[in-house]
């Protein structure tokens, strides 16, 4: 009885990381063959066929301006996930470094990082990506630009608690005692430690990245028509949202799929990869 | 009178796809008017043993054998009337009273839901109830509105004592009482305990790692080793003459004894040695020791004892 | 206690002062120059390098950037936030009068969340890995991932649109508060479901529940007086720090639902570029969510006796 229990918990644990990770390679695949992939030119118009329900020739539709709705969707897989790679990248890459100096060094250094997270996670974290983008113009680079700024506290927040409990253990102060510089000890000893709740704050980050970028997309302020952007096909849907709601169906499942998955891995990764890093996780945002 | 009989008990889990024999063939009387000493190292199992007594392992482990208490077997009743039991028949303090009183009710009201849960009396009386409880661990009830985290070590051990005795049970189950507390404290504690525990006529299963305590307590003690009682026997015997070898190291290691560490570690309950769980770091281990399994044999008085070295001479003595 | 409180308050001035701080150069980094926008917005397009230059002295925009701050805030701690660009409407009053509409929104959504999560959380927990717990935890996962725009999208046309139930924008009545609210609180809600079951969970694994079992209580007992209490503390501090997911996420339901509040003030003087009003918007949410925050943590303090009751 009791092992089934735990058998059946593992995988369950294991099998949501699984699917995850399923979809989110068939997503990469549609990413990098949506040219082959996608029926018709996801910016051609073709204003005879506009607003075409489902049927043979058009799988999900078409829109307002005669383009086929499913070719879009292939095309908008690709912004989708380079912004959320790209803006989980810089702020993985950056909010780490900034959290280890500021577990490491200590004193004024550590005081103004964090006091610098403290004043991003001042403002709901969509407002000010929501300020800088309008404050920019629309666009991809700003809009990157706007998510980063709001996304980097919660990896700095949790390298540096990492850090602090690293830097205590004998092997770090063994080797300061062999006078190793620090930039050694940070990359040999403290940054191993901190890769899997890293890992797995930056898988949850990507869905988190993506739901945030469709936001700012869908008012205006994130990538801009005609490109074949999720959040913003939504936005052009809603005018039409009586006559032709699959024009906001389909993109709004494209996003909850890729965000879902996403969720997944990272949620089965935090339970293989980290339980204890799970409280520190559950806490972000 | 035997009030307690434990019967071949074995209790296993599944961790990680491993099976942990946390417990295994264990048999244990507990007499009346009687304090036994459950000793052994940390994670032997004594505190998976007084836990399944009162029931309180977790869903998914596996119990065998049999838990005779007034001719019912514990481990078959149903949930609600092991609920009678527990704190009525059957008291316990858990390890570690830190983490054992809840930090958010204070420490009269944790006290006081006993008598009004078990005996549906008010809030008024079941507060005096609590008081005298307090008086007679030796606690002023002033106090009793106060939080755990407001009271030092030794007084949260007072509360555990109160919360255990609260019912007036039969037997009182307390696993390691003492445990960080200082040597002075550690003697009021011991005192405290015994003396209630005699005045009432109860009965005690001390569960402790500290010889020294058990020693000023307990009127027999069983040894524990990965999971097997290795030795039960009347507390003088135990520490005059003991006979397994491992209640021999046991006592070597006491600072008084020359302070001497036993050899090697304790067994992982998950890959036990074959044969005797000890003989690898046993000092009399022939061969047989790592081929059959010793069985727990009466030498003289009802003592017990697990190993091949008195399979011969000193039985039935 | 009081140490703790001063101590929380004076990281929220600290806050707050960062908050102005970034709203301030974020607005001077805006590309454009200041003084021609506001020359543009007050006399029309036509206009002579004179006039601009006119704006910046009279507007003390030719002083040193620090000197603009101090007066800025100089301002701002007079409750002075300044002027519209677009519509010369004082900038604190026009947030005032549409704060109230973000306030219903935001409170009845926490309260929906609340209703669901806590039950359902509870309940995860107690029958952990059955039925019931797989089947809450997958909901809440799809809720976390669903998008609330989409969400408010999919309601109106489904409520509003096909059935004709209830009113797909506007502000007024009950009915025109049920759409908005479960848009914005049913993701609310996911989340902290997750969180109130992992904190139940915890709990249930302390040692003081086995010592409550010891005690012979029964499972309604243990559950209400000795987990809820402690499984909620948690749950409070997350919930404090939610508030800024419903503001944040009230600027979107606001804007999808045409919902009068200070979400949608913020959307449509983005759109304007009415940067007073911006910084207006952006300082007074900063504002707010801070003291929520305080008033979260004041609370949290008051029901754990740890901190209430300090050990000197």
């Amino acid at each position: 009885m009791n092992e089934t229990w735990i058998a059946l918990k593992e995988l369950r644990e294991n099998r949501m990381a699984a699917v995850g990770a399923v979809i989110i390679i068939f997503l990469v695949f549609v990413a990098f063959f949506a040219p082959f992939l996608a029926p018709h030119n996801p910016l051609e118009q073709n204003l005879e066929k506009r607003l075409l329900a489902p049927n043979s020739e058009y799988p999900f539709g078409t829109d307002e301006l005669g383009r086929g709705i499913f070719s879009r969707l292939l095309y908008g897989t690709r912004i989708s996930l380079e912004i959320g790679v790209i803006v989980v990248g810089i702020t993985a890459l950056l909010g780490t470094i900034l959290g280890c100096i500021s577990g490491y060094y200590g004193g004024i250094v550590d005081e103004i990082i964090m006091r610098s997270v403290d004043v991003v996670l001042a403002f709901p974290s969509i407002i000010l990506a929501l300020v800088i983008a309008g404050l920019l113009g629309p666009g991809v680079f700003n809009l990157i630009l706007a998510l980063a700024v709001t996304h980097w506290p919660g990896y700095t927040r949790l390298v540096r608690g990492m850090t602090l409990s690293v830097k205590e253990k004998e092997f770090v102060e063994a080797a300061r005692a062999l006078r190793a510089s620090s930039f050694y000890i940070m990359r040999r000893h403290i940054l191993p430690n901190c890769i899997n709740p890293v890992i797995v704050l930056a898988t949850l980050g990507i869905a988190h990245t993506i739901i945030f970028a469709a936001a700012l997309s869908f008012l205006g302020l994130g990538i801009q028509p005609p490109t074949p952007e999720w959040g913003a096909m939504l936005k052009a849907g809603i005018p039409y949202l009586r006559s032709a709601p699959f024009l906001t169906f389909f993109p709004g499942i494209m996003i909850m799929i890729t965000v879902l998955a996403f969720n997944f891995l990272g949620d089965g990764l935090r339970d293989t990869l980290d339980p204890r890093a799970k409280e520190m996780l559950m806490m972000r945002k | 009178m035997t009030l307690l009989k434990i019967e071949d008990l074995g209790v296993y889990f599944n961790a990680r796809g491993r099976i942990v024999k946390a417990n295994n063939g264990v048999d244990l009387e507990i007499e009346e008017n009687e304090i036994l000493g459950l000793i052994g190292e940390t994670g032997c199992g004594k505190t998976i043993l007084g836990r399944a007594i009162i029931g309180l392992l977790s869903e998914n482990v596996e119990i065998k054998g049999k838990i005779i208490y007034r001719g019912e077997n514990l481990l078959t009743l149903s949930e609600d009337k092991m609920r009678q039991i527990r704190g009525k028949e059957i008291g316990m303090m858990l390890q570690n009273p830190s983490i054992s009183l809840n930090p958010v009710l204070t420490v009269g009201e944790q006290i006081a839901e006993v008598y009004r849960y078990h005996e549906g009396i008010g809030k008024e009386e079941a507060r005096k109830k609590a008081a005298d409880m307090f008086k007679l661990v030796g606690i002023d009830p002033k106090r009793m509105d106060e939080y755990p985290h407001q009271f030092s070590g030794g007084m949260k051990q007072r509360v555990m004592i109160a919360i255990g005795l609260a019912l007036n049970p039969r037997i009182l189950i307390a696993d390691e009482p003492t445990t960080g507390l200082d040597s002075s404290m550690k003697k009021k504690i011991v005192d405290l305990t015994s003396e209630l525990v005699r005045s009432r006529n109860m009965s005690m299963l001390l569960i402790t790692h500290d010889l020294e305590v058990a020693k000023r307590m307990c009127d027999r003690i069983a040894v524990m080793y990965a999971g097997e009682l290795f030795e039960i026997a009347s507390a003088d015997k135990i520490l005059s003459k003991p006979k397994h070898p491992y209640t021999q190291d046991l006592l070597d290691s006491l600072p008084r004894r020359g302070l001497k560490p036993i050899p090697g570690a304790s067994p992982s309950l998950t890959s036990l040695p074959a044969g005797c769980r000890f003989h690898p770091r046993c000092r009399y281990k022939r061969d047989e020791c790592s081929e059959k399994h010793p069985e727990m044999i009466e030498t003289e008085g009802k003592n017990h004892v697990r190993c091949f070295l008195y399979k011969n001479d000193e039985n039935k003595g | 206690m009081l140490k703790y409180i001063l101590k929380r308050l004076l990281l929220v001035f600290v806050v707050v002062l960062g908050v102005t701080v970034v709203t301030f150069s974020a607005m001077q980094s805006a590309p454009g120059d200041p003084a021609e926008m506001i020359a543009v917005a007050r006399y029309g397009e036509d206009l002579t390098q004179e006039e601009i230059e006119w704006v910046r002295v009279t507007e003390g925009l030719d002083a040193p950037v620090y000197i603009q701050y101090l007066g800025w805030l100089g301002h701002i701690l007079r409750l002075d936030l300044g002027k519209s660009l677009i519509t010369y409407e004082d900038v604190l009053e026009e947030i005032l009068t549409r704060f109230p509409a973000t306030l219903v929104l935001t409170i009845s959504s926490l309260i929906l969340s609340l209703l669901i999560a806590l039950p359902t959380g509870i309940i995860s927990a107690v029958r952990k890995n059955t039925i019931v717990d797989n089947t809450c935890m997958t909901g809440a996962l799809l809720g976390v991932s669903m998008p609330n725009f989409w969400l408010g999208l999919l309601l109106i046309w489904l409520f509003a649109l096909s059935l004709g139930l209830l009113p797909s924008f506007g502000y007024g009545s009950i009915k025109h508060l049920i759409l908005p609210t479960i848009t914005l609180g049913t993701s609310m809600a996911a989340i902290t479901t997750r969180l109130t079951r992992s904190s139940m969970l915890d709990v249930l694994n302390q040692d003081y529940i086995v010592t409550a079992k010891a005690k012979g209580l029964d499972e309604k007992t243990i559950l209400l007086r000795h987990a809820l209490k402690n499984a909620m503390l948690p749950v409070i501090t997350f919930v404090g720090l939610q508030l800024g997911f419903l503001l944040g996420g009230a600027v979107i339901v606001e804007t999808i639902f045409a919902w009068p509040g200070i979400g949608r003030l913020l959307v449509d003087s983005i759109y304007a570029r009415d940067f007073a009003l911006i910084q207006g918007c952006v300082l007074f949410i900063a504002v707010i969510f801070a003291l929520s925050n305080l008033a979260v943590d004041i609370l949290y303090a008051y029901l754990d006796p740890r901190i209430r009751y300090e050990k000197k």
